[in-house]
């Protein structure tokens, strides 16, 4: 295909969504206000995450490298068929309480709902600014391996297939500079060679020595209180694009992918997606108070940033926002992978509605998600807690400036979580009030990830939060919807099948997903592709779009189970609902 | 328009400085036959134990002993229940004594005897009069005019009754009456004047201001004249204060008269010609008040403001004058602290004024001190359409120091106590928008532009709500109107841009955006979106261009970006007394 992009068509809509239009699919409208179909519960506690988040301060933040807290990782790094939860740690300027220092931590799951502590016996044990986490087997072995970003040199553990890990950052070329602050990550095979990729972004160029303090200038000060300072201000940075060679290295291709060529920002969440159902996977990225970029594939190895062109760098009215976590996901049933970014107070999220051919517009308050502006919202992701296939979205909030407590105003530093039920015509309800008090509850959000950590059928959500416990959201269905849980297994493609695409037909209600690394904020849902049912038992086509190019098409599948797909069609039933 | 002091006397209605009691007793003794009372004082050829009784009472009366009167007039009744003369003479002792309400029963009794009694009539009226029914009063002050018209008390009463009442006309009617047999009545006179120039009769009022230009009496002609400045009909009272002045030459009263009739008639600098040499002599104050008032209308600031400091510190207890002497210094950023310490003084001296409260918390409320403003409007009480001005006061006090949320159940007060007031509709729908609840701001915006629809920020406010409620057409409505104000600048333009994009209609978005740039050439949401516009079009290389000036003109923004949004402040009131900002660019949290 020619390397000279898509052009942009003619005629592509700036106005609101025409989601009823271009809907293929027909699913019931939600009556407002009625009930959940599900129940959701915070079971960190006896589930046994035994995990305290350190990031810096907890009542005051010298420093903005306190701020940003870790992500989260779903990730069934034994391949038992069961998802296990790695948690990633920060660190502080002061000495720790005990001997212990902060670590990152791997949760292995018993199957009974409770976990075990395996990260000593991992090999997982590292103490340092733990920044993102991203998941993809990037030597085709079978088992995934986890690449962690950090304030320091990044970490990529090889899974030796054997319960235990093997850091190989430096080896692998990946480890990046000693003082360079990552964030986001994912894996990708942004060139289809069948190896996956990896993409890093980066926050602020920081540095203890040439840190100010809080309310040095103007960019240190919120609401006349001093706090600390950036990001603006500070220096900014680019991402990094690497390249698998195959052999355990990689190479850093940022200048050659033309990914350089954009500088001065302050990445934090990516999102690898297909926007524009090239085949080819696209990034979109998150970037604090400098706009959102796209960076979309020109298949012949290099990208070009288009985010202001396609209407995904600004808010609708074109103002800069904070941006930290993303998430994809075709909500209107379009066919298209549509996008939304969290932001800070005072802004909201945005969804940005992709028109097709990956032209989006801003349709936050349209499609009524518009209401919750107070929040500083971070980790993000569409998932169908209900089954009814409809992509509903959850964010987890957390204020950054602790110091706001102490002067009573109207933003408080921890926050609720916000869900809002799709409702099948365009438009979303905020039902946090109705989820209760696992969403209510105050904290301090920033990483999540989704995932069935139990395989009932019900996606589950797992959040680090800062400075505190995790938390656990398991998801119970009191509905008789029914869905299926898919996992793709390249051959001829990355072994992950990061990149796949899939379409799930059951008689008129249409879906697609795709198998992603990274996304929400700098964490990693479950690699399995979730797709809620309604009231359908049974699938009638899923069209498999791998990312070496093949195609399969499976018919006739049962719903509520797990089931295996390899690439080429083989399809194996991992285990009915648990 | 207020009428002249009217002063009630006992018995009934009289004029200031009119009959005294003794007078109304001397008629009543005499028994003039219009009034029909007959009071035997010789004794018939058979003493009559009740007359005899009556006839005690009577001399005790003009004693002015009314208990011992009662006692008498009592002993008549035992004498002889059926006795309305005795019955209407203790309602007449008790009315003095009064006893209103017993002297309703008895007199009301005595009427049920004979129900001709003009005497039991006209005393009931004051009865009831007394006792707040101003209704029945006049039903029987009429019955006394009817059965002896052209008597001048019952005439006149009747007609002071009915001016309360808003009856001018028929007022008017009963005046006449009482002038054609008292011409000479400063009072009657006074009032016929008044009235027939509150009713436009200008032709029929003027023989008599002749002729009270003719009263000798100084006392009476500038009674008259006070009389018409309060009515508001200052032209009279010029030439009837002039005709004061030139005949009975100056005095202070003529003079302050005078110059409240120049106020009147907007004849500022005779006003202050007047004044001015007599002030330093007037240690009241009041001459130094009134130069102040005559100062302030001639738009003379600085002198006003000197008069009013001179007429408070000549009467510290001069409320009207530190009202003044506030609202002018209000004007001045300088003296606000003195400003606000005036009108907090004039509130001090007249607690029941609203207008001083209103005025004082409108002060704050403009220099951003709600919780101040808060507590002052508190204290204001009032009712109908001037509880609306407090009530929205009241609501935008409370939107800064409390929220929107307490806010609203006032605000939605306010624009029922008074419908017509625009920025209320307009405060609900910043509290709505604040709340989230898109659909209602819409609403409360829409009716705040539809009542003001010459209000630009009105108009925007609600293209603005409409447009976050996913109206478009309606937002398209509001945000042509604000486009097409006077004064409408790029953010007008914007919004009516943005809403065309948004509808499909790209070419006129970019002529809209392109207006919005040229306005305001600063407005980088204006730049995005003719961007966007562009990219609708096609024209992929304008699309281009317009982003790189956006990211140009975001560069050159940075500080001042930066500085607002870390420096970013809750709404303070000043803002909220203007209108609602609702920028079409931000989400205008509270």
């Amino acid at each position: 295909m020619a390397g000279a992009g898509v052009l942009l068509q003619a005629g592509s809509h700036l106005g609101v969504a025409q989601s009823s239009a271009a809907s293929t699919t027909q699913t019931a409208s939600k009556a407002l206000g009625s009930p959940l179909g599900y129940l959701v519960q915070d079971v960190a506690r006896e589930a046994h995450l035994d995990f305290l988040q350190v990031c810096g301060g907890d009542t005051s933040k010298k420093y903005i490298l306190e701020t940003t807290g870790s992500g989260v990782a779903f990730i069934d790094y034994d391949n038992d068929g069961w998802l296990d939860i790695f948690l990633v740690n920060g660190s502080s300027f002061e000495p720790p309480a005990s001997q212990d220092r902060p670590t990152n931590k791997m949760f292995h799951n018993n199957r009974d709902g409770t976990f075990t502590d395996v990260t000593a016996k991992a090999g997982l044990t590292r103490s340092g600014w733990g920044q993102g986490v991203c998941i993809g087997d990037y030597d085709n072995d079978g088992f995934e391996d986890i690449f962690v970003t950090y304030w320091g040199e990044d970490v990529l553990y090889h899974n030796n297939g054997d319960g235990t890990f093997t850091e190989v950052g430096r080896a692998a070329k990946v480890a990046g500079e000693p003082t360079r602050w990552s964030t986001g990550c994912a894996f990708l095979d942004y060139d289809r060679d069948g190896k996956l990729d990896l993409f890093v972004t980066h926050y602020v160029n920081f540095s203890l020595q040439n840190a100010l303090d809080p309310g040095t200038n103007p960019y240190c000060m919120f609401r006349g209180l001093a706090v600390n300072c950036g990001p603006r201000g500070l220096i900014g940075e680019t991402s990094t694009l690497y390249h698998n060679n195959g052999d355990g290295t990689f190479t850093d291709v940022s200048a050659k992918a033309g990914i350089l060529k954009q500088s001065g920002f302050y990445g934090l969440g990516v999102l690898v997606a297909d926007f524009d159902n090239d085949g080819w996977p696209d990034i979109y990225m998150a970037s604090d108070t400098t706009p959102a970029l796209l960076f979309m594939n020109n298949h012949d190895g290099t990208f070009r940033e288009e985010d202001l062109l396609r209407g995904v760098g600004f808010s609708e009215n074109g103002m800069t926002q904070a941006g930290m976590g993303v998430t994809a996901g075709d909500y209107d049933h379009d066919g298209w992978l549509d996008i939304v970014k969290t932001n800070f107070s005072d802004e909201g999220v945005d969804l940005f509605h992709n028109d097709g051919d990956a032209t989006f517009t801003n349709v936050t308050g349209a499609a009524g998600l518009g209401k919750e502006t107070h929040y500083v919202c971070w980790g993000c992701g569409f998932f169908d807690p209900d089954n009814d296939g409809n992509l509903d979205l959850l964010y987890v909030s957390g204020h950054v400036y602790p110091e706001l407590e102490r002067i009573h105003s109207d933003t408080t530093y921890r926050e609720p979580r916000v869900l809002y039920r799709n409702l099948g015509n365009g438009q979303f309800e905020e039902v946090s009030q109705l989820a209760g008090a696992a969403l209510t509850t105050p904290s301090t959000g920033r990483g999540c990830a989704f995932g069935d950590v139990n395989n009932d059928g019900c996606v589950d959500v797992v959040i680090n939060n800062q400075n505190a416990r995790p938390a656990l959201l398991k998801v119970t269905s009191q509905n008789e919807n029914h869905w299926i849980n898919i996992k793709l297994a390249g051959t001829k493609s990355n072994r992950s099948a990061i990149g796949a695409r899939v379409k799930c037909v059951a008689g008129a209600l249409v879906q697609i997903d795709e198998v992603r690394s990274g996304g929400s904020y700098i964490s990693q849902n479950d690699l399995r592709v979730h797709f809620g049912l309604g009231s359908k038992t049974m699938i009638d086509l899923l069209d498999i779009r791998w990312p070496s190019g093949a195609a399969d098409q499976l018919h006739n599948i049962a719903a509520d189970q797990f089931i295996m797909v390899q690439e080429g069609g083989k399809l194996t039933t991992l285990r009915k609902a648990n | 328009m207020r009428r002249a002091q009217t002063k009630w006397w006992r018995g009934i209605c009289l004029p200031t400085g009119s009959r005294a009691l003794a007078g109304l007793l001397a008629a009543s003794l005499t028994v003039p036959p219009t009034l029909g009372m007959v009071v035997q004082l010789e004794v018939a050829t058979k003493p009559d134990p009740t007359a005899t009784y009556i006839a005690s009472g009577i001399r005790l009366l003009r004693n002015r002993d009314a208990a011992a009167a009662k006692v008498q007039f009592s002993a008549a009744v035992r004498a002889n229940s059926r006795s309305a003369d005795a019955l209407t003479w203790r309602g007449i002792a008790e009315n003095q004594l009064n006893q209103y309400r017993e002297a309703v029963v008895d007199l009301e009794a005595a009427l049920r005897i004979d129900s001709t009694s003009l005497p039991a009539h006209y005393n009931l009226a004051l009865s009831l009069i007394r006792t707040g029914q101003s209704d029945s009063a006049i039903e029987q002050l009429k019955i006394v005019v009817k059965a002896q018209p052209g008597m001048l008390e019952p005439e006149y009463n009747l007609a002071i009754l009915l001016e309360e009442a808003h009856a001018t006309a028929e007022a008017i009617e009963h005046l006449q009456a009482a002038y054609k047999s008292s011409p000479d009545d400063v009072g009657v006179g006074q009032h016929l004047l008044v009235d027939l120039l509150t009713m436009g009769r200008k032709d029929e009022a003027q023989p008599i201001l002749e002729r009270m230009l003719t009263i000798t009496s100084v006392e009476a002609r500038q009674q008259v004249g006070a009389a018409l400045i309060e009515a508001g009909d200052y032209a009279p009272a010029t030439v009837l204060a002039e005709s004061i002045r030139t005949q009975s030459g100056s005095s202070r009263e003529a003079d302050m008269l005078l110059a409240r009739a120049y106020l009147g008639a907007r004849e500022d600098y005779k006003a202050i010609d007047l004044l001015k040499p007599v002030e330093k002599d007037d240690s009241t104050g009041e001459t130094a008040y009134l130069l102040g008032l005559a100062y302030t209308d001639s738009g003379a600031t600085e002198d006003a403001r000197v008069a009013f400091e001179i007429a408070a510190k000549k009467n510290p207890r001069n409320g009207r004058a530190l009202y003044s002497l506030g609202m002018i210094e209000s004007g001045n950023p300088d003296q606000l602290a003195a400003a606000i310490s005036h009108l907090q003084g004039a509130i001090r001296l007249e607690p029941g004024n609203f207008a001083y409260g209103i005025e004082l918390s409108k002060l704050l409320l403009q220099h951003d001190d709600a919780r101040e403003a808060l507590a002052v409007i508190q204290r204001v009480h009032a009712e109908g359409l001037e509880a609306g001005e407090r009530d929205l006061l009241l609501g935008i006090a409370q939107i800064v120091v409390n929220g929107s949320a307490q806010a609203i159940p006032i605000l939605e007060r306010a624009a029922l106590e008074n419908p017509s007031l625009a920025l209320s509709h307009n405060m609900l729908g910043f509290c709505f928008l604040a709340q989230g609840d898109m659909a209602k701001a819409a609403v409360f915006y829409g009716k705040a532009s539809d009542l003001d629809p010459g209000s630009r920020i009105f108009a925007h406010g609600a293209a603005v709500a409409f447009d976050r409620s996913n109206d478009a057409d309606q937002a398209m409505v509001y945000a042509t109107r604000a486009a097409a104000l006077p004064g409408a600048n790029g953010e007008d333009h914007y919004l009516l841009g943005k809403l065309l994009a948004k509808t499909s209609q790209p070419k006129e978005a970019i002529h809209e955006l392109n207006e919005a740039i040229a306005l305001n050439p600063d407005l980088e949401e204006a730049y995005y979106l003719l961007a966007r516009a562009y990219v609708q079009t096609g024209d992929n290389a304008q699309a281009t261009e317009w982003i790189a000036r956006l990211k140009d003109l975001k560069q050159t923004h940075e500080r001042a970006i930066v500085a607002a949004k870390k420096n970013t402040r809750p709404i303070t009131s000043s803002t909220l007394m203007q209108g609602a900002p609702t920028a079409s660019a931000e989400t205008g949290r509270q």
